[in-house]
């Protein structure tokens, strides 16, 4: 938590009230985003976001598995969030679970769909390599390098670069194997799957403060937030998640409008977004 | 008394009906609920005769449903009959309800236009509700809630001293944490906390608490899900504010709790188990209904806007109902406290 005074508060709910936040920005103005892909070599996929002071890593890593039972025709995902240490002294030890936890949920909510797989911005079915035997697993994992709020947006963001810097290996499997036994993979080296990243959904958080929402807050600005409204929405407009933090009641009325201003507001976020992630693999490819 | 301990195991060797043994649990307020779930020998006492020798006091037996969008002429009809065999029960059954048996074969459900729901509900129908508060003697509230097979009970401690050595807070504490019994699904679980739906719990009803009133101190709301059946955080969420009443924690408004499940182009509300398996979304709310306002709201999967105005409005007007009998439930144990 910020420790702010008295007088500072009501400055940042003033200057929230007349449309000028305290670095100059407007209510549903995002700070520069700055996208490099490509920072952990060791990963399939990475990408770390810069938003103001807000510093994320997410890395994609894609293990051969087995599919489940329930779903033989799909792959798997995980997502985990780690707040390190190195964010603020308050993630040292278990200090940062209660949020990693509450930002994996959060992110698995927006990111992976209904419990049939519908709505998922990550397409499950193409993970398959054959059904019932062998599928990938794909680990997502953000890093929390500095936390200035709107972590989950940036994770979101980040996860949503990363995947699209993700290379798939293509799994080459062995013709003859009888049916009890798990087949003989073969995995290429130079023969790389890119993964679509087309319907993965950016997720944008609006955070009420008094009468007025504001997007990316800072954690100054979310210090004061009564409660916080995190929407995702795919390139089609359509809502795919939906989580609400805070614990303050809001109105109906209030949630539904928050939720088409989020709408409005994606749109430009995803232009925004794609377009910055293609200027990140040009310098990646060009480098 | 002995005969009581007899129809308690021999409930729970049947597995799945420990809420008649909570709600038998009432009735002898000295009895510990672990040595009456778990000890004592196996009888073969009949349900019928215990029943008559222990009349309950008040049971309210309820089925809640949301006023229907638009004109879903089935669902309608389905709904009068449910009321009308609903008034009829309550007027033969007046002794206590009798919690449905578990499911035990599964059947796939088949998503076409004549779908019917495992339970032959309607759409838009809630399963029958038994609230009941006091259930726990040794906390300072607490409160049972079965929804259908979904068996749910919450106590509340405090406003107690903070064990954490934490910093001076001039507001109150909300430590809340839910945990499912080893037996409480078809898997054999490991009974552990759920840390997802303790957060959640906790961010549902810290919005209703006015922690102002009780400074310094943490209130303590533990959750045990008994069965789970579906559903299950709405149920906890309904049954901790219900709980929280009953310790007489101040609130701004009672809690309570609904969620939907999308499945192909229908809205089921309060689904089961299965149902929730197959589910292509669901959207949960957490709902004060006399302040009208959204303590907590989570989607998934692929909503237009306005499916989710439709589906939020359902749930609305079921989290009103509910709070309506959640209302009447503790205006029933206050009057027979009094008398």
């Amino acid at each position: 938590m910020v420790g702010l005074s008295a007088g500072e508060k009501h400055f940042i709910k003033g200057g929230i009230d007349q449309d000028l936040r305290s670095d100059g920005r407007k209510r549903l103005t995002y700070r520069p985003i700055s996208i490099e892909t490509g920072v952990i070599p060791q990963a399939n996929g990475s990408a770390r976001l810069r938003m103001g002071d807000t510093d994320v890593i997410a890395t994609v890593k894609a293990e051969i598995g087995k599919p489940s039972h329930l779903h033989p025709n799909r792959g798997k995902v995980a997502i985990f969030v780690d707040c390190s240490a190195i964010a603020s002294p308050v993630f040292e030890g278990r200090g940062g679970e209660e949020l990693s936890t509450e930002l994996s949920v959060a992110l698995q909510r927006c990111l992976l769909g209904g419990k049939s797989g519908a709505g998922a911005g990550i397409d499950l079915l193409s993970l398959n390599v054959m059904e019932g035997k062998i599928c990938w697993d794909l680990y997502i994992e953000g890093l929390v390098i500095n936390a200035d709020g709107n972590l989950l947006d940036a994770l979101g963001a980040a996860i949503k670069a990363a995947l699209s810097n993700t290379g798939i290996p293509k799994v080459n499997v062995a013709a003859e194997f009888s049916a009890e036994e798990q087949p003989e993979v073969d995995i290429s080296d130079e023969d790389f799957l890119r993964f679509d990243t087309s319907s993965v959904p950016v997720i944008i958080t609006l955070t009420k403060v008094g009468k007025h929402y504001i997007v990316d807050a800072t954690s100054e600005e979310e210090s004061h937030m009564s409660s916080a409204i995190s929407v995702s929405i795919n390139s089609r407009g359509q809502i795919c998640g939906l989580t609400k933090r805070g614990g303050a009641g809001v109105d109906p009325s209030v949630v539904l409008d928050m939720i088409s201003v989020a709408k409005h507001v994606s749109e430009h976020f995803i232009m925004k977004l794609d377009s910055e992630i293609s200027a990140a693999e040009a310098d990646e490819a060009g480098s | 008394m002995g005969s009581l301990v007899h129809y308690c195991s021999a409930l729970v060797a049947a597995a799945g009906s420990i809420a008649a043994a909570v709600a038998a649990l009432c009735l002898k307020k000295n009895f510990l609920l672990h040595s009456s779930l778990f000890f004592g020998h196996f009888g073969h006492e009949n349900f019928k005769e215990v029943k008559q020798t222990t009349p309950l006091k008040s049971s309210p037996l309820h089925s809640l449903c949301p006023a229907l969008l638009g004109s879903h002429t089935k669902t309608e009809r389905n709904r009068e009959t449910e009321m009308s065999s609903k008034s009829s029960s309550t007027t033969t059954m007046t002794t206590t309800y009798s919690p449905s048996p578990t499911v035990k074969n599964r059947q796939p459900i088949i998503k076409d236009v004549d779908w019917a729901r495992p339970d032959k509900r309607g759409f838009h129908q809630c399963r029958p509700a038994y609230l009941n508060t006091g259930t726990v003697n040794a906390a300072s509230g607490s409160a049972y809630v079965e929804f259908g097979s979904t068996k749910v009970i919450v106590s509340v401690f405090g406003p107690r001293e903070s064990k954490k050595a934490s910093m001076y807070s001039d507001i109150g504490r909300l430590n809340c944490n839910v945990s499912y019994t080893t037996f409480a699904t078809h898997f054999r679980g490991q009974g552990t906390e759920n840390k997802e739906i303790s957060s959640m719990l906790h961010k549902a009803l810290e919005g209703a608490i006015i922690l102002e009133s009780f400074p310094k101190t943490t209130v303590d709301v533990f959750a045990l899900v008994l069965e789970s059946g579906g559903s299950d955080l709405p149920v906890v969420i309904s049954c901790a504010s219900l709980a929280l009443a009953d310790a007489g924690i101040m609130m701004y408004d009672l809690v309570t709790s609904v969620s939907v499940s999308c499945l192909g182009s229908n809205l089921i509300i309060d689904p089961i188990t299965e149902e929730e398996t197959y589910q292509d979304g669901s959207l949960m709310i957490t709902f004060m209904p006399s302040r009208r306002e959204v303590t907590q709201l989570t989607l998934t999967g692929e909503w237009s806007t306005p499916r989710i105005h439709e589906a939020m409005q359902l749930c609305m007007d079921a989290c009103c109902k509910l709070g309506e009998i959640m209302r009447s439930c503790l205006k029933d144990a206050a009057a027979s406290s009094e008398s």
